[in-house]
């Protein structure tokens, strides 16, 4: 991080290597339009070489970058002035690997369960990712998304409620 | 009883999002509820998959290309920026430096233009108080500045003129250059550097006031000493000295003015007029010399008394203006002459026939009428020391030498006879210039040498009957104060006796202790048979007592002899450091000693 502050390339390299994936999916989870989230995506790294020197070392680099370009992605949906369009994010899901009848229904609640988590609101899609793909506390989850701490669990139990009920209501209807 | 956890705290169990005791108690219910656990394990599962489902998908290829080259891109920028962002911070800082300096170098420079104090430290009177000021201390019209520090301290007006205070000075600071006076010299002293400028500049110093236009002068006032011993240069107590260094200063008191060249020493005292005292050069070699005197006193040695330069009255010598020529001619040379040669007649006859000396009726109106009117010469001229040294002025030299030869040869003078005196060389003979400081035998001896350069001179001048007259009456005491010419007559019946007188003498004079005796009468009796010798040589050639010029030889050679024995008394290893140096300074009377014939 020394090394990117100074502006050495290669740090900027690795950085990029390490965090593009991560952003890129908070930005497209945040407006959920893959090309402005590549252009959401290079405005965050943008940013971050302008405002690196403000990170403050005694913290995780990783809550701090997703806090970023949760600001980048907020000012995006702002200055577009357009409500989402809602896109698939047409995430790769893993290949069967054990029993393949098993595993056929497993995927195929997978893929459920992805269009149902795609489908809720940021405020319920964006913690779980936070939580799940990236491993952040509830401590850095509130941060990055500017929520009162002890509100991230309520939040995440919502979400999951919602998954829940989405995908019952989903089984009963076919 | 048994209560199941809900699914909420379930939930929480199996998605990791209890705190630490929460887990705790949560897990340990589980572990011992078959129904609580069914669920979890079933929640477990979930969880596995909504993990899976929260994947997103991978950005492209492209999208990774462009921000890395953005980054690439920006990187450099910010490491450009940052390269002249420090080099930026360091020029601004060195700048900034600079600036600083550059400001305080002028800020220094402004207040050393400023009027006041330029460096060293002051004490500022007020009231009762002395109050400490440094530098860039502006005095005020009026106040008052001590100086206590062994460094002094540095006074400056407005046009650069500066003023070293020294140690122990007082001033007064009047104001800024021009018609009143600057500064007051209450004491101590200042050393003055005026620089040119078309406003006058003056300072003042115990009643004398100092003006010039642009010189460096320093100017000392003098603290009133307990007893004031007159000397030969110092016709009184002076209470103010200007040494010039540079430029011309005008320096005039109550009694008048003179214009004090650079390079000269000048003196005021309490009233009358100033006068020049010297050249700066010729009171260096007075310091030297009173240096070496000392340094030979401690080491036991006789001074030798030491003639001075005649270069020294050049500044009055040539005065020859309508005052001083009517001073001169008012003189009555002719008679205080014939006066004078009474007067010297008698003392050695009071010394021979051991009596007070009587100088009355006309011999002493003539000596004190004459004298009143050489001693008004010399204050005119201004002569420093002995009032008769007026004599050796160019206007007065003539009349002086004439009328002293006339009555030593009791006759006038032909024309030509006078036309054939070498003056000048006459007048340095009859009136040398002597250190006032050295032993008194010594200066008695000069004066003698000097008195018998003078006879021989005239041998060729004068006619064999006039010459006789003119060597039978010079004589020892020629030209010596009464005061000065002591002489002690020493009678025994052999030279033992006569040397046992000379001890008690010694002793008395020198203040030495009785170990010293067995040393000092070896040495009283070589020099009573030395004397005695010499008494020899110049016995007469006709009976009777020696007289004039071969009285005058022979006291020369005494003089000698006694200040030979003296030598040795210094020398004696035993003798403390007091007698010694009392008897290095030579004693102030002459021993003539006198042994039945034949003993």
């Amino acid at each position: 991080m020394e090394s990117a502050r100074s502006g050495i390339p290669e740090a900027w390299t690795e950085l990029v290597r390490r965090f593009v994936k991560p952003v890129h999916a908070l930005c497209l989870r945040f407006v959920r339009n893959g090309a402005e989230a590549e252009d959401a995506c290079q405005e965050v790294f943008v940013r971050l070489i302008q405002g690196i020197s403000q990170y403050e070392r005694n913290g995780r680099f990783a809550p701090w970058l997703f806090r970023l370009a949760a600001n980048v992605c907020r000012n995006h949906l702002r200055s577009s002035g357009r409500r989402r369009e809602r896109e698939v994010l047409t995430a790769s899901i893993p290949e069967p690997v054990a029993n393949p009848a098993v595993e056929a229904e497993r995927r195929e609640t997978v893929v459920n369960l992805k269009d149902i988590i795609d489908s809720l609101p940021e405020l319920y899609s964006i913690p779980m990712w936070l939580k799940f793909q990236q491993g952040l506390t509830n401590e850095e989850i509130s941060q990055v998304l500017e929520l009162p701490s002890s509100s991230v669990r309520v939040v995440l139990f919502r979400a999951l409620s919602m998954v829940r009920d989405r995908a019952y209501s989903g089984r009963q209807s076919s | 009883m048994n209560v199941h956890l809900d699914l909420e705290r379930l939930t929480y169990l199996a998605y990791g999002l209890l705190e630490p005791d929460e887990e705790r108690k949560a897990s340990t219910h589980v572990a011992g509820c078959a129904a609580c656990a069914e669920t979890a394990r079933r929640l477990e599962a979930e969880r596995g998959m909504v993990v899976e489902a929260t994947q997103s998908p991978e950005p492209s290829t492209a999208l990774i290309k462009k921000i890395k080259d953005i980054v690439q891109e920006r990187s450099f920028a910010v490491r450009r920026a940052r390269s002249l962002r420090i080099w930026g911070f360091s020029a601004a800082a060195g700048a900034l430096v600079i600036i600083t300096l550059a400001f305080v170098l002028r800020m220094n420079r402004i207040a050393e233009e400023r009027a006041g104090i330029n460096a060293g430290r002051v004490s500022v009177q007020r009231g009762d108080k002395w109050v400490n000021e440094t530098k860039g201390y502006v005095p005020a019209s009026g106040d008052r500045l001590k100086v206590d520090d062994s460094s002094g301290a540095t006074l400056r007006l407005e046009e650069g003129s500066l003023f070293q205070l020294r140690q122990g000075s007082l001033v007064e600071f009047r104001g800024n250059r021009g018609p009143k006076a600057v500064l007051r010299l209450l004491a101590g002293e200042v050393h003055c550097n005026v620089v040119a400028d078309p406003r006058p500049f003056s300072m003042e110093a115990e009643g004398a006031t100092l003006t010039v236009v642009g010189t460096e002068f320093i100017v000392h006032v003098m603290e009133d000493p307990a007893s004031f011993q007159p000397e030969e240069r110092i016709p009184r107590p002076p209470k103010v000295s200007m040494r010039v260094i540079s430029g011309t200063v005008i320096f005039s008191t109550g009694g008048g003015q003179i214009r004090v060249p650079a390079g000269w020493i000048a003196l005021a005292g309490a009233s009358g007029a100033p006068w020049l005292w010297g050249t700066e050069e010729e009171f260096q070699r007075l310091v030297n010399q009173a240096m070496g005197r000392a340094i030979s006193q401690i080491l036991g040695q006789t001074s030798k008394a030491v003639g001075l330069d005649p270069a020294r009255d050049a500044a009055w010598r040539d005065r020859a203006d309508d005052t001083v020529r009517e001073l001169v001619a008012a003189v009555p040379w002719t008679n205080l002459a014939k006066a004078l040669v009474q007067y010297h007649r008698e003392m050695e006859s009071a010394v021979k026939e051991q009596r007070t000396l009587r100088v009355e009726g006309d011999v002493k109106t003539d000596l004190e009428f004459g004298w009143g009117k050489v001693q008004a010469l010399a204050r005119e001229l201004p002569v420093q020391g002995d009032f008769m040294l007026a004599g050796r002025n160019r206007l007065a030299a003539t009349p002086f030498v004439e009328a002293v030869i006339s009555a030593l040869a009791d006759g006038p003078l032909t024309e030509v006879q006078r036309r054939g005196l070498p003056v000048a060389e006459l007048v340095d003979n009859l009136l040398p210039l002597i250190d006032p400081a050295a032993p008194a035998l010594a200066k008695w001896k000069i004066r003698a040498e000097r008195t018998l350069r003078f006879v021989r001179q005239m041998k060729g001048n004068l006619t064999e009957e006039q010459f006789g007259r003119l060597s039978q009456a010079v004589g020892p005491s020629w030209f010596m104060k009464e005061p000065d010419y002591k002489v002690w007559k020493v009678e025994g019946a052999t030279v033992e006796e006569a040397a046992d007188r000379v001890v008690r003498i010694w002793k008395e004079q020198f203040r030495l202790p009785p170990p010293v005796e067995a040393p000092l009468a070896t040495i009283a009796a070589e020099h009573v048979r030395n004397h005695l010798a010499e008494l020899k040589k110049f016995k007469p050639a006709q009976p009777g007592a020696l007289a004039g010029l071969e009285e005058l030889e022979l006291s020369i050679h005494l003089l000698d002899l006694q200040a030979a024995a003296e030598k040795r008394i210094a020398l004696i290893p035993s003798l403390a450091d007091e007698p010694r140096k009392l008897v290095a300074a030579g004693s102030n009377s002459l021993i003539r000693i006198k042994v039945e014939e034949g003993k």
